[in-house]
């Protein structure tokens, strides 16, 4: 082996050590360790199985949604409605199986298939009537959310059936059931982003429209599927959180998409598209939760809890800002 | 031009389907007392009949109410609803969707178009002088609806039917004070019990209602561990208006961090954040440990009802129609008899306040008794 070769090896590890430290992910990373010290050294009931086992529960909810809008917002997309379409198709479930009695599953497969309807009718306002994905998502949200408490008449719809009932008080392996469908749809569409073609079209359109158009992509089409994805993802969503609650709620997921778009910015996916990955999202997600877990922990009054939410996602993203502007002045 | 075809049909079928649903829910029943004949009419002589009918139908008594989202606010305009049906009188409802500069504009036009009485459940307790003058120059008479229309030195500017938030707290705990014993606990040593305050720092009444329980039971119980006091409160959720899902997630942090506390008493504001309690506590399989006590009841009996939350032991339950009788009562006395607004509930009127709060502080309902007074839909 010659010199130039080792030396070709040698950059190459650099390179790639270098860019395992660039990413955000590895950053954030840090960043929940930082979380995780700190509250421990506050209180000691912080790092227990069970409080972690609590956490992992409490973002399954918007764990969900952010699946789908980390997909949207690499694509340069976004759907302000994940919330609400949770919250509708938990209530047609809730409905159906009240007024008619069929099982879980039925009832499950209709209120999913209403939610794919309203990803597609999403994808149609801004691929077709070419609306803003921010303005179109905001009006199906106001659509899905008057349409909820129609449904519901501004009350909870209580579900009788137990099977339902116990999908959210089953645990594997003490993770509970919600849990683990929230990781394997985590992996899944991580695997679907990160190592398929239809992952890499949805980077390319993210990233520049026009030369993906010109590769031969179908902008339009992958918009399509995205959007009804993220529909899918929440009513799963909204599933879990019936089966949560005993009942629909009218309120159920609201503003729960806010919480679902911080965590994917957090865990460094691009505003502007193009950039970012489902584990980044997921740290994001991890970060959130236990920080919130972390201050109830910690007996802060809750309006300086909100303040310190503030501060930890400004923190987090300056640090980063930090961190990528010294990188790129040593090139 | 093919592209440009199809998307005028996908407009024009979209425009049908919004057309068709606006005139689907024009014509649905909703909320049109004043379209249903009133219950008068077909009662007492005829020429009673006449005379009722020529008076009673023209009173509009208007319904301005913070969000049509809350379930309360809509079971106060429904009870009111079916009290006009009752009485004989119509009601029209506006919804100020928490905008306080759309309810003096949604007053306006139901003046202009011929008010006879307000009911407003403020959207900014900041306007009520403007509220008041509004009603006033225009002599509609007004009656606040659970949140007072009053200066900025809180005092009243028209009468008002509120909860007495701090009663409503101090009555869940001497419920549980009578109890004690039978809810498991022992009142001569709370070092294994914790407390959970369920609140919500946004809402004013909700943390009066807390501070109604804590004054009463930690009063009774003062040796009572500060460091198994503990609370739950959702305005840490900035960006959430789920109350329940945020309960939920904020209770089973706490529970999960403090597994030395064999039993818990719980106290909730409302009962969105009870019901996210509940589901914490039964996912930490605490059910049998824990004593919940709730303010309202619209939820929480229908948990009862399903065989649900057994740690939900009682709720200081208040219905709609109990604050909408008194409201109409006053009311209709005003506009019909010409009574003063001054004048209304004057037994309850407090010292140095020119007109009266007629107080709601609810009674304590179990799963075995809440029977006897339960009125569903209200």
């Amino acid at each position: 082996m010659g010199a130039n070769t080792e030396n070709t090896i040698e950059k190459n590890s650099r390179t790639n050590i270098g860019s395992i430290i660039r990413s955000n992910t590895v950053v954030m990373l840090f960043v929940l360790a930082g979380v995780i010290v700190i509250f421990t050294a506050i209180n000691p009931s912080f790092l227990t199985t069970q409080n972690i086992i609590n956490i992992l529960n409490a973002s399954v909810i918007i764990g969900l949604l952010s699946i789908g809008q980390t997909f949207l917002i690499i694509a340069g997309h976004i759907d302000l409605s994940c919330g609400s379409i949770a919250a509708l198709s938990g209530a047609i479930m809730a409905y159906i199986m009240r007024e008619t009695g069929i099982a879980w599953p039925t009832a499950f497969l209709l209120a999913f298939l209403f939610a794919v309807l309203v990803g597609i009718i999403n994808a149609v306002l801004v691929n077709v009537f070419e609306l803003q994905p921010f303005i179109a998502t905001l009006a199906m949200m106001s659509v899905c959310k008057g349409a909820t408490y129609l449904l519901c008449e501004g009350k909870a719809i209580q579900i009788a059936d137990k099977a339902f009932l116990k999908i959210s008080a089953i645990s594997l392996a003490y993770i509970p059931l919600p849990v683990i469908i929230m990781v394997v749809m985590f992996l899944v569409f991580g695997f679907i982003l990160a190592r398929t073609v239809f992952g890499r079209m949805v980077y390319m359109i993210g990233g520049n429209v026009s030369a993906a158009r010109l590769a031969g992509i179908k902008p339009k089409r992958v918009s399509t599927i995205l959007y009804i994805i993220s529909a899918g993802a929440s009513a799963v969503a909204g599933a879990l959180y019936c089966s949560r609650m005993f009942s629909a709620l009218p309120g159920a997921a609201s503003g729960a998409e806010f919480d679902a778009i911080t965590a994917v910015v957090l865990g460094g996916v691009a505003f502007i598209g193009g950039k970012g990955n489902m584990a980044g999202c997921f740290v994001g997600l991890i970060i959130i939760q236990f920080f919130s877990n972390g201050l109830v922990l910690s007996n802060m009054d809750a309006f300086w809890q909100v303040i310190a939410k503030g501060l930890l996602l400004i923190a987090a993203l300056v640090f980063d800002f930090v961190r990528r502007k010294r990188f790129e002045s040593r090139l | 031009m093919v592209k440009n075809m199809k998307r005028r049909k996908l407009l024009a079928l979209l425009l049908a389907i919004a057309m068709v649903f606006v005139f689907t829910a024009c014509t649905s029943d909703g909320n049109a007392p004043a379209e249903e004949p009133p219950a008068q009419q077909e009662e007492g002589t005829a020429a009673d009949d006449t005379a009722a009918t020529e008076s009673d139908e023209e009173i509009v008594i208007g319904y301005f109410a913070l969000t049509m989202v809350s379930q309360w606010l809509q079971n106060v305009n429904k009870a009111l609803t079916d009290l006009g049906k009752e009485k004989g009188f119509k009601v029209v409802n506006a919804d100020a969707d928490f905008d306080g500069e759309k309810q003096m504009s949604q007053l306006d036009t139901q003046i202009n178009a011929g008010l006879d009485g307000a009911v407003v459940f403020i959207a900014d307790e900041g306007m009520g002088t403007a509220v008041a003058e509004k009603c006033q120059q225009a002599g509609v008479p007004l009656i606040g609806e659970s949140l007072r229309v009053a200066d900025a030195d809180n005092n009243l500017l028209a009468p008002v039917v509120e909860l007495d938030a701090h009663a409503v707290g101090s009555n869940g705990a001497e419920w549980l004070i009578e109890n004690i014993k039978e809810e498991g606990f022992n009142p001569d040593d709370f070092s294994k019990t914790g407390y959970i305050a369920l609140t919500n720092s946004n809402q004013v009444s909700t943390t009066i209602r807390i501070e109604g329980f804590e004054d009463t039971f930690f009063g009774e119980y003062k040796d009572f561990p500060d460091a198994n006091k503990f609370v739950s409160d959702v305005a840490a959720e900035a960006t959430s208006s789920d109350d329940t899902d945020a309960t939920f997630k904020l209770v089973s942090a706490i529970l999960g961090a403090h597994p030395d506390i064999e039993n818990w008493i719980m106290f909730s504001g409302y009962d969105d954040l009870a019901i996210g309690a509940c589901r914490a506590d039964e996912q930490a399989k605490l059910q049998d440990k824990t004593c919940l006590i709730d303010c309202g009841g619209e939820r929480g009996i229908p948990e009862w009802e399903a065989g649900n939350a057994p740690e939900w032991r009682a709720c200081v339950y208040y219905n709609a129609m109990e604050f909408a009788e008194p409201i109409v009562d006053a009311m209709l006395a005003m506009i019909k008899d010409g009574k003063s607004a001054e004048d209304v509930f004057a037994d309850q009127k407090e010292d140095g306040q020119k007109f009266a709060s007629y107080k709601i502080s609810g009674t304590v309902v179990t799963p075995e008794t809440y029977k006897d007074i339960y009125l569903p839909g209200y």
